[in-house]
């Protein structure tokens, strides 16, 4: 196990180093000249020829890539253009924010959505879950800024219950939460059931009632184990979603995490701010994926001897 | 008679009801099993007998299958009407049950020590080291090492898994054992391992069998008695010695004749013509009557009853006299 | 199975498998919105009440009405106009970059899967780090680097959703790959590209259909993303997305200006993904017990 977890660590690196340049060639092909938006259209040639030089734009693109790369290594993603703010120290400040809401709003959308996919597999075809599956696919359906204006427009401004804005307090986390939730639990309920399905055609569920199991002992353990592998599958590619619907909501919400704090950048052109958020955006994800994989080894047995050493 | 029988299966009507119409995959079936006695149940693929085993434990398929009417009594106890939760008491603890397909029979994401452990806990007040403990000495009695306990599926070939299977059945000292071909899927070396042990647990443990096979070979080897199927109805019943020398009904004529034998001259097997009559469209005679090398008219028109042609050996033919000198 | 099946029983298959979905009632439903949609798109010179950009400033954020049935927004232009002239926009942006990037993932996984080994090796890792950058995340970065527009929001969402196609190729055809029917097709010499062709891409056609109805609804989705972070289509255009932004502002006062492009967006999306749903039940129909 040990050694699996090390194996999947190991890997982390190249893919890493190949985000990183993948990030990086995007953003060196941008439209504009990074010297004009910083300086503004006021600036003269001299000006701007040496703000290039400064900025190491007139380096070859290698050179430009190692110096970033270096960079990122030290933990220095470069300045601001527009703020001219440390983009790393930006970041961090921000990055709990973002990091909360698409926590919470996993955790939520898990156990909303796998304990109804469970109640529809088991009731196939009868109303309950016809009418769980139609309310998922609604909620796959909609944009989620959308779902966070139709909720403030509800919770704030007709109803008054809930803050529109701000950090003030837990509550004004309650809607954002909700906004980014409501698509992953939908998707994870309609995965539950369909892996529940399948699983519980499979010979040893029939081999468990054999045995004298009781009913919902052969659902939630010998079928909800095995079924539990293609769900962690599709947790783990949600949680790109729920962090770009996270960076979403919070500029409907104005929350200050790095949502903003990217989304201003966009419009400003200002592209370190860009190109650092995505990156640390990437990183984070990539941990996500080698947590899922490692789960994965935890649930499945199989998985988990493929990488084992050979029994003694 | 006067005893009373351990299993009595009487009139059992099963269908599945699919988009496509009902299937009847058991018409009437009726069966008799004595404490400790073996029974083979022949037939074709499709046959039904697969559905009767599953009707006695009621773990069929439902939707879409259907136990329509009839009774299997147990101990003087009618299965059917039983409530699921006293059913599940029976469940691996009085019948239990061998599956075809050991690849596929035991779930792949818990230990093997804990699937037979789970069946011993269920049925018996037992700690967890108590249940380990008998499940250790259930595993060494099929010939597995009790260190492979905490091991997976997956690390047991196809004859060890059905090994595992057979003592997850026996775990709890079943009165019934139900077999449903349970060498089928393995290497025929393994076959015969498999067969020696289950014929030896089975005197150890006086437990009454139920051996669901196509083999008539198996069944002469394990079983007292012999219920031929066809299309979901018993077309013989008896003692095997019995069958197996006055051989009464034209289709389990046909299955001797299909089998291979090394002493013979013939130079081709003789395979029974034509296939198994649509379970959802059955002829109205004899369902045999179409394949029948005897059919006569009156064939056609009536399905023939069982009856007794010698002492507890009954056909259900019109022509069993002229069937019984084929072979 | 199905790639064994001769061509008579192919035109067989395609009428049950149109059977089993005309069964399925909310797939026909998502069905017809879709052709709806069309309709919509087709003749919206002639269904629209007035013109996209008109602006009429006496008449601005008017409640619906008999004259503007969906209301007018804040520089008074029809509501209703400017959906029905944004559904070319929106179906535009889904459809056009659902193909482009089935075209780039097909041809990807196709070589990948048919060639195998280095090739094969290097695609893939190629895809792995691909897929570590959340899709959003890549068609904002890819967007914010060609600028803003509907062609660079087409190409930016194209690009960022092709490997799931190359992937999903490439499974189909090493599950093809060692089937006997190609082995035959190696026997009787017919050239690798030809094998390609005339096997491996139908085998892999049921799981390819049902994904590129399903990503239709996705694209649509993203792209109202990209318009709302104000990348995307910009104004004027009455793409759903960038309308739903511009009336962000206005939620206070006006909230019918969000809720009738948000459902435009919303039962589009949605008749994609049942259509798709009902597509994948009617081409397996194994996978619904």
């Amino acid at each position: 196990m040990l050694r699996y977890i090390l194996k999947r660590l190991l890997w982390l690196i190249p893919i890493l180093l190949g985000v990183s340049i993948l990030i990086f060639t995007i953003m060196y092909f941008s439209t504009g000249d990074p010297a004009r938006i910083m300086l503004g259209s006021m600036a003269t040639e001299e000006q701007l020829e040496e703000a290039r030089e400064e900025m190491g734009l007139n380096k070859g693109f290698v050179e430009q890539y190692l110096d970033f790369l270096n960079g990122v290594i030290h933990l220095d993603l470069g300045t601001s253009y527009v703020s001219k703010q440390d983009v790393f120290s930006e970041i961090m400040t921000r990055a709990p924010y973002t990091i909360r809401v698409a926590v919470i709003s996993l955790f939520l959308s898990i156990i909303i959505g796998v304990p109804l996919g469970i109640v529809s597999a088991v009731n196939q075809y009868s109303w309950k879950d016809n009418l769980a599956m139609l309310i998922s696919m609604v909620f796959v359906s909609m944009p989620n800024f959308w779902v966070a204006m139709l909720l403030v427009l509800l919770f704030s401004l007709q109803l008054g219950w809930l803050p529109a804005v701000g950090v003030s307090s837990w509550t004004c986390y309650i809607m954002p939460c909700i906004a980014v939730s409501l698509a992953g639990a939908a998707t994870f309920s309609r995965q539950t059931r369909s892996s529940m399905l399948e699983v519980i055609r499979q010979d040893y569920i029939v081999t468990a009632r054999a045995k004298g199991v009781k009913e919902n002992k052969v659902i939630m353990k010998h079928a909800l184990k095995n079924a539990l592998i293609p769900i962690i599958t599709v947790i783990g590619g949600r949680v790109g979603n729920m962090l770009g619907g996270a960076l979403i909501a919070e500029t409907v919400f104005s929350i200050p995490g790095m949502g903003v704090y990217i989304l201003n950048a966009i419009n400003n052109r200002d592209y370190p701010v860009v190109r650092g958020t995505a990156l640390v955006i990437c990183i984070w994800f990539s941990v996500c994926m080698l947590a899922v994989d490692i789960v994965y080894a935890l649930v499945d047995p199989r998985i988990r001897s493929q990488f084992a050493r050979k029994k003694r | 008679m006067e005893e009373k029988k351990l299993l009595k299966i009487e009139d059992l009507v099963v269908e599945y009801r699919t988009d496509g119409g009902v299937i009847h995959a058991v018409n009437g079936l009726r069966l008799e099993l004595d404490r400790g006695e073996a029974l083979g149940l022949v037939g074709e693929t499709g046959a039904g007998k697969t559905t009767v085993a599953k009707s006695i434990l009621r773990i069929l398929p439902d939707p879409p299958a259907k136990i329509c009417s009839g009774s299997i009594e147990f101990e003087g106890e009618d299965l059917l009407k039983l409530s699921e939760s006293k059913m599940q008491k029976i469940r691996g603890n009085k019948i239990s049950m061998i599956f075809q397909d050991p690849m596929t029979a035991l779930n792949p994401v818990e230990t093997i020590g804990e699937q037979i452990a789970e069946t011993v806990r269920i049925h018996n007040k037992l700690s967890r080291a108590e249940a380990q403990k008998r499940t250790i000495e259930m595993l060494e009695m099929v010939g597995i090492p009790g260190e492979r306990y905490g091991e997976f599926p997956h690390q047991f070939s196809g004859g060890m898994k059905q090994r595992v299977i057979i003592a997850m059945a026996l775990a709890c000292n079943p009165e019934l054992l139900l077999a449903d071909e349970p060498t089928t899927a393995l290497d025929v070396t393994i076959q015969a391992q498999v067969l020696e042990m289950m014929a030896q647990l089975k005197k150890e443990l006086s437990t009454a069998l139920i051996l669901i096979t196509h083999d008539l070979g198996i069944v002469a080897e394990m079983c007292e008695k012999v219920a031929v199927v066809y299309a979901g109805e018993i077309v013989e019943y008896g003692t095997a010695d019995h069958i197996f020398n006055h051989t009464g009904h034209p289709y389990t004529v046909g299955l001797f004749q299909s089998l291979p034998r090394l002493n013979s001259t013939e130079k081709r097997l003789k395979p029974i013509k034509g296939l198994m009559p649509d379970p959802s469209a059955l002829p109205d005679g004899c369902r045999f009557c179409p394949r029948c090398p005897l059919a006569a008219e009156i064939c056609e028109k009536e399905n023939p009853a069982l009856q007794e042609v010698a002492e507890g050996h009954f056909v259900k033919c019109h022509r069993w006299k002229e069937g019984a000198g084929c072979l | 199975m199905a790639a064994q099946t001769s061509t008579v029983k192919k035109t067989n298959r395609t009428k049950e498998v149109w059977r089993r979905l005309l069964k399925n009632r909310l797939a026909v439903a998502g069905l017809i919105f879709i052709l709806f949609l069309f309709v919509v798109m087709i003749f919206a010179d002639q269904l629209a009440p007035y013109g996209y950009a008109d602006q009429d400033f006496s008449a601005t954020y008017q409640g619906p009405s008999a004259a503007h049935w969906l209301g007018t927004d804040h520089l008074g232009r029809d509501i209703l106009s400017r959906l029905i002239y944004g559904s070319r926009v929106s179906m535009e942006i889904a459809l056009l970059s659902v193909a482009i990037s089935a075209a780039i993932g097909v041809a990807v996984g196709a070589l990948a899967g048919f060639y195998g080994g280095v090739v094969d090796n290097l695609l893939m890792r190629f895809l792995d780090i691909y897929q570590s950058i959340p899709v959003l995340i890549l068609s904002i970065a890819i967007a914010t680097s060609l600028g803003p527009g509907v062609l660079n929001t087409i190409l930016a969402l194209a690009i960022s959703v092709c490997p799931q196609y190359a992937r999903m190729m490439r499974a189909s055809i090493m599950t093809v790959r060692d089937k006997e029917y190609i082995e035959a097709a190696t026997a009787i010499n017919a050239s690798n590209a030809r094998i390609i062709l005339k096997h491996a891409i139908p085998n892999a056609f049921s799981p390819m259909i049902v994904n590129i109805t399903m990503s239709i609804g996705s694209s649509m989705l993203t792209a109202a993303t990209l318009s709302f972070v104000g990348l995307g289509a910009q104004p004027p255009s009455p793409e759903w997305g960038a309308m739903l932004t511009a009336a962000k502002n206005y939620i206070r006062d006006y909230p019918y200006m969000i809720t009738s492009p948000g459902v435009c967006i919303m039962l589009s999306v949605l008749s994609f993904n049942v259509l798709g749903d009902g597509l994948r039940d009617a081409l397996d129909p194994r996978l619904k017990n």
